[in-house]
């Protein structure tokens, strides 16, 4: 999928992929990847930038933990990451029958 | 990549806490999988300076607009509370009453304009991951003038008891020093996250919105001055019941009015500025897919 028509969503695709449970940003890309089937298979730098976005928002929080004796940054979703997440999948759920009519 | 990384976006200004935190999620993503695409690090140092910078800028304004409700509280606490206003001529020194009285009047009204042209540029621009290194610079002008008006009202409240310690009562003094201190550490914590935004270098392209940005179809310097003139008129009539001091204080604040927009019109986006004013109705440009810079 092209990188421009990711960017839009991207903040909400790494919230769903967190919705399952605490990821660290590469399990958190990869996670993403086998959802997409590979589809979206973007630059993986770009995740890292919306990981600390989210978290200044208040939608993420993370701390640090131990893996293989390096440091690693744990993500998971807040309450109100849980809530923006339900907000943004009505939102995506109405546009995507919206478009879906339109275009059968 | 770690090192590239790491030179980069001290260059862009990342602070070394957040930088760390950066270098060690990216050490733990290519331990994961050394070939991994990660861009190139000049890019990905630019992406987090221009998020960091849009986000700092955005808290500093409101942070700003935050300290200057507590100094508008310490200011309308002491106005409401001053039993008499005494003879400019029987302070200490009339100069000192000048410089008070006109830090407080145009200080106060200043820092209103600037604070909540701020926090509004602020709010409207909540949802942008980054912006334009134009509205960034704009909303830092906006929160530096906001500060220092801000810092200069606190001032003439505590210069104005000074200056009238014996003519006042000593309890509306000490209420006066006292409020215009404890405004002081809010407005020192705003210019704190206002410098920290400044440490940070924006790489996006694109312009400013102008005044039109802010408020619409209502943006009309002109007429906010004929309105705010027409205000004081009114207000001091009936307040001091007397239509010549109503029409003295209009002037004043004709003037008044004049001077900053003459003076701060351009630096707050008030006029068609440099940046880039788009048409009352228009998108503002930042909104328009804004373009990092190369390099």
């Amino acid at each position: 999928m092209a990188g421009d028509a990711l960017k839009g969503h991207l903040d909400s695709l790494i919230l769903a992929v967190l919705a399952a449970g605490p990821l660290h940003g590469y399990a958190a890309i990869e996670e993403l990847k086998r959802r997409s089937a590979g589809t979206f298979d973007l630059p993986e730098g770009t995740v890292y930038p919306a990981l600390h976005r989210l978290e200044r928002a208040g939608l993420l929080d993370s701390a640090w933990t131990q893996a293989e004796g390096r440091r690693r940054r744990v993500y998971r979703l807040t309450r109100a990451g849980r809530r923006e997440l339900a907000a943004r999948r009505r939102e995506w759920r109405g546009f995507a029958r919206a478009v879906e009519a339109v275009l059968a | 990549m770690i090192d590239e990384l790491g030179r980069e976006l001290t260059a862009r200004g990342v602070d070394r806490r957040r930088r760390e935190r950066i270098l060690d999620e990216i050490a733990d993503h290519l331990a994961c999988d050394p070939d991994a695409d990660l861009g190139e690090p000049r890019a990905l140092a630019a992406q987090f300076a221009d998020e960091l910078a849009a986000s700092a800028a955005r808290r500093a304004a409101w942070t700003a607009f935050a300290a200057l409700t507590l100094v508008a509280a310490a200011l309308l606490a002491t106005q409401a509370a001053l039993p008499a206003v005494p003879d400019i001529a029987s302070g200490r020194s009339v100069v000192l009453a000048a410089v008070a009285g006109l830090c407080v009047f145009a200080g106060a009204q200043v820092a209103f304009v600037a604070g909540s042209l701020a926090a509004l540029r602020a709010l409207r621009l909540r949802r942008e991951p980054a912006l334009a290194a134009a509205e960034v610079a704009l909303l830092r002008r906006r929160t530096a003038v906001a500060l220092g008006a801000g810092a200069a009202t606190a001032a003439g409240i505590a210069i104005y008891a000074l200056n009238f310690w014996d003519q006042v009562p000593r309890w509306w003094s000490l209420l006066s020093v006292v409020l215009a201190a404890a405004a002081v550490a809010p407005l020192a914590a705003a210019a704190l996250a206002h410098a920290r935004a400044g440490a940070l270098a924006v790489s996006v392209e694109g312009q400013a919105g102008g005044f039109a940005a802010d408020l619409g179809p209502l943006a009309r310097p002109r007429a906010i001055g004929v309105a705010a003139v027409a205000a004081m008129l009114v207000g001091a009539s009936l307040a001091e019941r007397s239509l010549v001091e109503g029409v003295e204080r209009a002037a004043v604040e004709a003037i008044a009015f004049t001077a900053g927009y003459l003076a701060l019109g351009r630096p707050l986006g008030l006029s068609s500025d440099p940046t880039g004013s788009p048409r009352p109705g228009a998108a503002s440009p930042s909104a328009r897919s804004p373009r990092r810079r190369p390099g």
